[in-house]
């Protein structure tokens, strides 16, 4: 049995604690309470156990997300094997995943300056399009950064990925380029 | 901020004092501290080691030094039982992180031999579930928790990067993490 809590913390605090964002008296209260509170030290637990598993979904490349320098650079950090393809508009490469691949990154070089908006228009072979839109973006890079899921891409036959990125305003959308991935299954996987 | 105490259960402070009073003889109230501080501690544990291994750690070094300051009947005020842990808890992470160091030259010294860094299952969620839970997450909100969780960036950093205010960061990043753990683990957990 639980004593029940008088004055639950807020999500928004407690994710604020878990970021580093609280200071002095404010991070000592607030633990302070977590280590007298049941009630609060459980939510605190199913916070940790969604980042630990969000932690894990990223380092085994399991996650389809456009990708920021801050998780590369941790990749990096951690060890990962990073297989990258880098391409400028109207570019295509062969490419592939190998066992030992932790993640791959597509990097589309890309003039962003401007864009408020960024669509991506995906499409594998002579299939419908997939569109994604309002990706995050750093729009002082030179380009979007894209993680595809590995273990969708390990399981995939040889086949011809197309991406197309649209800056989209009120005005309407223009495409920022084109770049086409010629993919070919690792041998003997 | 202080949790309420239930009508039926003996507070932290109670289950102190006892022990503080009987020593060794209160084994049933060490054994009520033990079973309420041990997950508090170790929520504190993976806050500030980020490490579920050590973490555990941290609990055991942590309650044995509190059980043994309260059989001898040196913490002070009872009352105040989790002011007492958290320092402790701070002290014992300062410790852990300085044995951190000298392990981590030591694997920098059989680098190759050993695995880098060891993958704890310790916490993980259902992962098929984590993972169909984040895709139904717009791009945004999956950006931002994976720089939150894996990147482990501030609001004001990943506002820096998208051209977002903190304040637009942590709303997103809240919005987020609650949809993804009601998705997960049920509403209100």
């Amino acid at each position: 049995m639980s004593a029940a809590c008088a004055a639950p913390l807020a999500d928004e605090t407690l994710l604020a604690w878990w970021a580093g964002e609280l200071e002095g008296p404010d991070q000592e209260r607030l633990e302070e309470h977590l280590l007298s509170c049941d009630e609060c030290s459980r939510r605190g637990h199913t916070l940790a156990g969604v980042a630990e598993g969000v932690r894990g979904l990223v380092r085994k490349g399991a996650l389809s997300i456009a990708v920021l320098p801050a998780v590369v650079e941790q990749l990096q950090h951690e060890g990962r094997q990073i297989r990258q393809y880098r391409l400028r508009p109207g570019q295509g490469v062969q490419c592939t995943v190998s066992p030992d691949d932790d993640v791959v990154l597509a990097r589309l070089a890309a003039d962003l300056g401007g864009v408020s908006r960024l669509d991506v228009v995906i499409r594998v072979d002579d299939g419908p399009e997939l569109r994604i839109s309002d990706l995050p973006f750093d729009p002082n890079a030179e380009e979007l950064v894209f993680a595809p899921a590995v273990d969708t891409l390990r399981k995939m036959p040889a086949h011809v990925q197309r991406m197309r990125l649209l800056a989209v305003d009120p005005q309407g959308e223009r495409v920022l380029g084109e770049y086409t991935f010629d993919h070919t299954p690792w041998p003997g996987a | 901020m202080q949790a309420a105490g239930h009508a039926d259960l003996p507070s932290d402070g109670d289950l102190a004092r006892r022990v503080s009073a009987a020593g060794v003889d209160a084994s049933d109230a060490e054994a009520e501290l033990f079973r309420r501080l041990a997950p508090r501690v170790r929520l504190y544990g993976l806050r500030h080691l980020r490490d579920p291994a050590e973490a555990d750690d941290l609990v055991q070094e942590v309650l044995v030094l509190t059980l043994e300051r309260l059989r001898a009947g040196r913490v002070r005020e009872p009352d105040r039982l989790a002011s007492f842990v958290l320092g402790t808890s701070r002290l014992a992470v300062r410790n852990l992180r300085r044995g951190r160091k000298r392990r981590e030259a030591l694997l920098d010294r059989f680098a190759g031999v050993f695995p880098r860094r060891a993958e704890t299952d310790l916490l993980l969620l259902d992962q098929g579930r984590l993972r169909e839970c984040l895709e139904g997450l717009a791009p945004r909100e999956r950006t931002v928790l994976v720089l939150t969780f894996f990147a482990e960036q501030p609001s004001s950093e990943i506002g820096a990067r998208l051209s977002l205010s903190s304040e637009n960061v942590r709303t997103v990043r809240r919005r987020a993490f609650v949809r993804l753990r009601d998705c997960v683990v049920g509403v209100g957990a």
